[in-house]
């Protein structure tokens, strides 16, 4: 099995950000410098204060982009679709049982915690009510993930305690909105890439970390969006690419590589996409579209459908991370709610010594 | 332009035609004109429908009027947030305007939080108008026109209708009226709070999940209610199942105009029908037919592919 790196080497030993359109109003990210990820010189003593918002301002936004934060995230996300190129979802989790339980216990101690939380909605079904629109059992549910939080991260390095529960609390919707966007979303991203920055995972368990644990969190996500009717939190629409999720797609892109059979232009054969929804990330987020959504798939999703167009799942891989860069991590409404502690320090990147 | 010019542009407008970029300057000259003069609290006279949330969904809105009737024919009262997200932003705002240029005092239009440069350019208006103009200016047009909306609307002194909500700043209507309003909206502060703001089942005031506006209780509202003489606050700013939902002993009342909002959601849309007693009736529509949908243009392949 090919190992891939877990920091992106380019001429000259540092890695540069993927070229990038101009965002409105903002430079274009290739102009910041980047430092390589050395996650050596992660010197924690123990845990740092609780995370904390420190996106306040428009101006804070070319901050974050500037800061060890946004390098750390970048590089791991990278790092993590490099990993998932030809790997189905299916045929990972056979790997995983075949390796028998002793192996990849980063894995199984995610897998363990995800299926706990997705018990927790059998147990709290809907209430039938009147509401305005999303389910207040919701409300039960995420005070349950609140309350249960600090003994769930005990199966994680106790030095990521506080920021662990900092993003895993913000990784599965708003109680009080009743809605689920992609800033949720990033919180769980943001969530891996702590485990990562304390070495949680082992070289040859990063190419689970698509393709079985974050698929298997958005199987309880879809679940959850679902069965509490989640409001999408500061949808596009059809502006954007998915109402609820964005890096499933980017992830998931990287499995399709080179695949032999499939292109992009596939997920427009609605019984294609749920044939193989069970082995690819990006036609099981496709699928639950075609189940929730009316109307033609070009009217309701044009995005992906105008993506759909692209002749190479590599170009759609490297697109998608130009446009999460672009149209999630550049937009102010979306990062002003991300919280930055020990683990993601909003400190500038210049300041990592190399 | 004359009224038959105006009348011609309509009838294109209606079929979601795209004006051109210069008719779109000379008809956001003639709505500035119109809309500068309007106070900060637009006094309305019923009878008035009133409307919430469009975001750009063109075709449901011609539902909205087959169900409530034309303008001019009903008086209608728009709780902003027409553009963003939907696929028509354009061709709904500006038919919007048209029909304010046309009617003056058939049709008022408020701001809502999306009204705004900074909104905009995240969710989808911008976008929009690049693609369908090819240039930024249309969008610039607009813009200025947002800044001249009014932030409320105050319906035979009795019904507050405002966006999103209320503001810890503001305990009376001359508050209200002694705002600057013709501004990008700010990121906090009272005319903030009156587009963001939302109603919750808590005493007092709340932190809002959003990140700007606040959430406020019933009592609050009472309070509110009281000190100025008023019978209801109408708002629009969040997704209702069912088109409407009264809180507060029916204090409150959102109204949601955008039917199956994303394609998913499945809610049914309400317009508000007050007759000339302030009498409340409810129409609730779904979204327009298959069929009475136009075909959205295909769109370039993005950028970030090529």
């Amino acid at each position: 099995m090919t190992s891939y790196p877990r920091h992106i080497p380019t001429a000259g030993g540092t890695p540069v950000h993927p070229s990038l359109l101009p965002t409105v109003g903002g430079p274009a990210l290739s102009h910041y410098p980047v430092a390589n990820l050395h996650r050596q010189h992660v010197d924690l003593e123990g845990p740092g204060p609780d995370p904390e918002r420190r996106i306040l301002a428009h101006d804070d936004v070319a901050r974050w982009l500037h800061s060890e934060a946004f390098v750390r995230l970048l590089g791991f996300v990278q790092a993590v679709s490099y990993a998932s190129v030809g790997k189905t979802c299916t045929g990972a989790r056979s790997e995983l049982e075949e390796a028998g339980e002793e192996a990849h216990s980063a894995i199984r101690a995610l897998l363990a915690l995800l299926d706990t939380l997705d018990r927790w909605i059998d147990e709290t079904p809907p209430e039938p009510q009147r509401a305005r629109f999303g389910n207040k059992a919701f409300r039960s549910w995420m005070e349950r993930l609140n309350t249960e939080l600090p003994s769930l991260v005990d199966s994680f390095p106790s030095i990521a305690r506080l920021d662990l529960i900092a993003y895993l609390s913000d990784s599965f919707g708003n109680a009080t909105r009743l809605d689920y966007g992609s800033g949720h979303e990033l919180a769980f991203v943001c969530f891996l890439t702590c485990l990562d920055v304390v070495r949680f995972f082992a070289d040859d368990d990063l190419s689970y970390v698509a393709v079985v644990v974050f698929a298997r969190y958005l199987e309880v996500v879809r679940r959850i969006q679902e069965t509490y009717t989640l409001e999408p939190a500061g949808s596009h629409g059809v502006w954007g690419l998915d109402d609820f999720q964005f890096v499933s797609y980017y992830w998931g892109s990287a499995q399709l590589i080179d695949h032999e059979h499939l292109t992009p232009r596939c997920i427009t054969k609605k019984e294609v996409v749920s044939h193989f929804a069970r082995d690819y990330m990006y036609l099981a987020c496709i699928d639950f579209i075609y189940k929730m959504k009316q109307g033609p798939f070009f009217e309701h999703s044009p995005m992906l459908y105008d993506i759909s167009g692209v002749p190479l799942w590599s170009k759609v891989n490297s697109g998608l991370l130009k446009m999460y860069i672009a149209e999630v991590l550049s937009k102010f409404p979306i990062v002003q709610h991300m919280k930055f502690g020990e683990l993601l320090p909003f400190r500038p990147v210049d300041a990592l010594t190399v | 332009m004359g009224t038959s010019d105006l009348d011609r542009q309509i009838a294109q407008q209606r079929k979601c035609e795209l004006i051109k970029e210069s008719e779109v300057r000379e008809l956001c000259n003639k709505a500035r004109e119109i809309l500068i003069e309007e106070a900060n609290v637009q006094r309305v006279d019923a009878p008035v429908t009133i409307c919430g949330d469009i975001h750009g969904q063109f075709y449901d809105l011609m539902e909205l009027f087959s169900v409530g009737h034309d303008c001019p024919d009903t008086n209608y009262l728009f709780m902003g947030d027409f553009v963003d997200r939907g696929f028509y932003s354009v061709e709904t705002f500006l038919l919007l305007l048209a029909l304010k240029v046309r009617y003056p005092d058939r049709i008022t239009l408020i701001r809502g939080n999306h009204e705004s440069r900074q909104i905009t350019q995240v969710y989808g208006f911008y976008d929009e108008c690049l693609r369908k103009y090819g240039s930024v200016n249309v969008w610039r047009y607009c813009c200025e026109i947002f800044d001249y909306l009014a932030l409320a609307a105050l319906v035979d002194d009795r019904i507050l209708c405002v966006h999103g909500g209320l503001s810890p700043s503001i305990t009376t209507l001359d508050q209200i009226r002694t705002i600057d309003r013709k501004q990008e909206v700010p990121h906090d502060g009272a005319m903030c709070d009156l587009l963001w703001s939302d109603p919750e089942e808590i005493d007092g005031w709340g932190v809002s999940p959003r990140g700007a506006g606040y959430l406020f209780g019933g009592d609050v509202v009472a309070a509110f209610l009281h000190a100025n003489n008023l019978e209801l606050i109408a708002r629009a700013h969040q997704l209702v199942m069912e088109g409407y939902k009264h809180m507060f002993k029916d204090t409150v009342v959102t109204v949601w105009s955008a039917p199956n909002y994303c394609y998913r959601c499945g809610n049914v849309a309400a317009i508000l029908e007050l007759d000339d007693k302030l009498n409340r009736n409810f129409v609730i529509f779904h979204p327009a037919s298959q069929d009475a949908r136009g075909i959205p243009a295909k769109k370039a392949t993005p950028d970030y592919f090529l």
